[in-house]
């Protein structure tokens, strides 16, 4: 057992109304931050702040996660492989990104639906970030990643992976940007089913393994499966994209609507790297002018 | 000359330690078994040193782990800052606890924070967690003692 060192008898009675003050001044400050923090954004460039004076901290916690994946790279291959597997990665990756785009274009020709062809014709812009952090708190969806503003990241920002639509930017520091995952229950995606063309909303539910949509008609042809595209309404992600695909779809007749179920495509609780993908450059829709095809 | 004895550096270097830790990443469907590191080092210092930590050390690192982790800015903070209160209050009591039993009273001090975090997730609208989200002060309850006896030897070798 400890033994009490013979300094501290001597302060036996603490006084423990200032601990009361003490606590009901901090106690309410906290409070008060927190709603200010959650109603408004005065508390923006703090944040901002306070993510800087912290990221020393970030960066001790990502060093010591990489020294111990390089040592474990150090002994299964040698130096110049691991650079020539990383550099292969990354352009499959991007690669990769370029191709996802394929299958929606496909189901949109088969629809003639020239009408949209502005999905795919144009080069995205997008750079590769990696993952620093992974929120503390796993019922809030949210990571950190190592680019910032001054690589020109923005909020609202979609964010990829190899294997869909990850989510999108929530706050920025110069050096390093915060990202809301789909899956958060707070996030909200508009989205298309790409076999029929229906549009509708994607939930997060909290869970990483599941969306929900509630709002489905009844009547709909929706199937288990089914591919969700992300629509490109509301301006936020770009189109085309895989989002997640159609697990269940839930129904008790006399509701006026049916709730589908659907996993996400994105590996979210996977990988290390992901892509910030910029909107087409007012890519100016020539929609309305009639395909001069035959 | 009471004061010099306390040694500062290993008070912060044991926070820093603890909020590195909790930032590490780690599976997402694990998460629920990290144990609340920053909490622990907080209790043990207010049970060992209350005179020379307070309720506005704790608030200070709960700002710090809330601006980490970006949660909403007091989250941990009021967390802390009722934990402190806490372990302040009894930390003559707790001291002299059998380690069985201040281990037990740490747990509840772990789950009464949770109490509290349930409540402000509630308010603020945020996702409302699972059944494994009330058994991670189990986890500190299990880490509890080893750390106690870690913080101790380091602080007494110091003297």
């Amino acid at each position: 057992m400890n033994s009490i060192p013979p300094g501290k008898q001597s302060k036996l009675f603490i006084d423990s109304t200032t601990h009361v003050i003490q606590l009901a001044t901090f106690a309410s400050l906290a409070l008060a931050l927190m709603i200010t923090d959650y109603h408004s954004n005065l508390l923006q460039q703090m944040r901002s702040v306070a993510s800087l004076i912290v990221y020393p901290i970030h960066a001790i916690s990502d060093v010591s996660v990489s020294s111990i994946s390089y040592v474990i790279d150090f002994f299964s291959s040698r130096k110049q492989l691991i650079e020539k597997n990383n550099l292969l990665q990354t352009s499959l990756l991007t690669n990769q990104i370029e191709l996802l785009q394929l299958e929606s274009l496909k189901a949109e020709n088969t629809r003639l639906l020239a009408m949209m062809d502005s999905v795919g014709n144009a080069k995205q812009k997008f750079i590769l970030s990696n993952l620093k952090n992974v929120s503390l708190d796993p019922y809030n969806h949210r990571i950190l990643l190592d680019k910032g503003s001054s690589d020109g990241i923005f909020v609202g920002q979609a964010l990829l992976d190899d294997k869909g639509v990850m989510g999108q930017i929530t706050d920025t520091t110069p050096i390093s940007a915060f990202a809301m995952l789909i899956s958060d229950s707070s996030h909200a995606i508009p989205v298309m089913l790409n076999r029929t063309g229906l549009r509708t909303i994607a939930f997060g539910t909290g869970s990483m393994r599941e969306l929900v949509l509630p709002n489905i008609p009844p009547t709909a042809d929706i199937q288990s499966g089914d591919l969700l595209v992300s629509s490109g309404l509301g301006d936020r992600f770009p189109p085309g994209f895989p989002v997640a695909v159609i697990l269940r779809t839930e129904y008790t007749p006399g509701d006026r609507f049916a709730t589908s179920f659907a996993e996400p495509s994105a590996a979210l609780d996977r990988g290390r790297q992901v892509l910030l993908i910029w909107p087409q450059t007012q890519h100016t829709p020539n929609t309305l002018e009639t395909p001069s095809e035959p | 000359m009471k004061t010099s004895r306390f040694p500062t550096s290993i008070f912060v270097l044991s926070v820093l330690i603890s909020v590195i830790v909790s930032i590490l990443p780690q599976p997402l469907d694990w998460n629920f078994a990290q144990p609340y590191w920053t909490a622990l080092v907080l209790i043990y210092w207010h049970i060992e040193a209350p005179e020379n930590v307070g309720i506005g050390s704790a608030f200070f690192i709960g700002i710090g782990l809330d601006a980490v982790s970006g949660n909403l800015l007091g989250e941990h903070a009021l967390g802390l800052v009722v934990m402190a209160f806490i372990a302040l209050k009894f930390h003559r009591r707790l001291r002299f606890f059998p380690m069985w039993q201040q281990a037990l009273a740490v747990a509840a001090i772990l789950f009464n924070d949770r109490v509290l975090s349930y409540w402000i997730r509630g308010l603020s609208g945020q996702t409302m967690p699972d059944i494994w989200f009330w058994t991670t002060p189990l986890f500190g309850l299990a880490v509890w003692p080893w750390l106690f006896m870690l913080l101790d030897r380091i602080r007494h070798q110091r003297r």
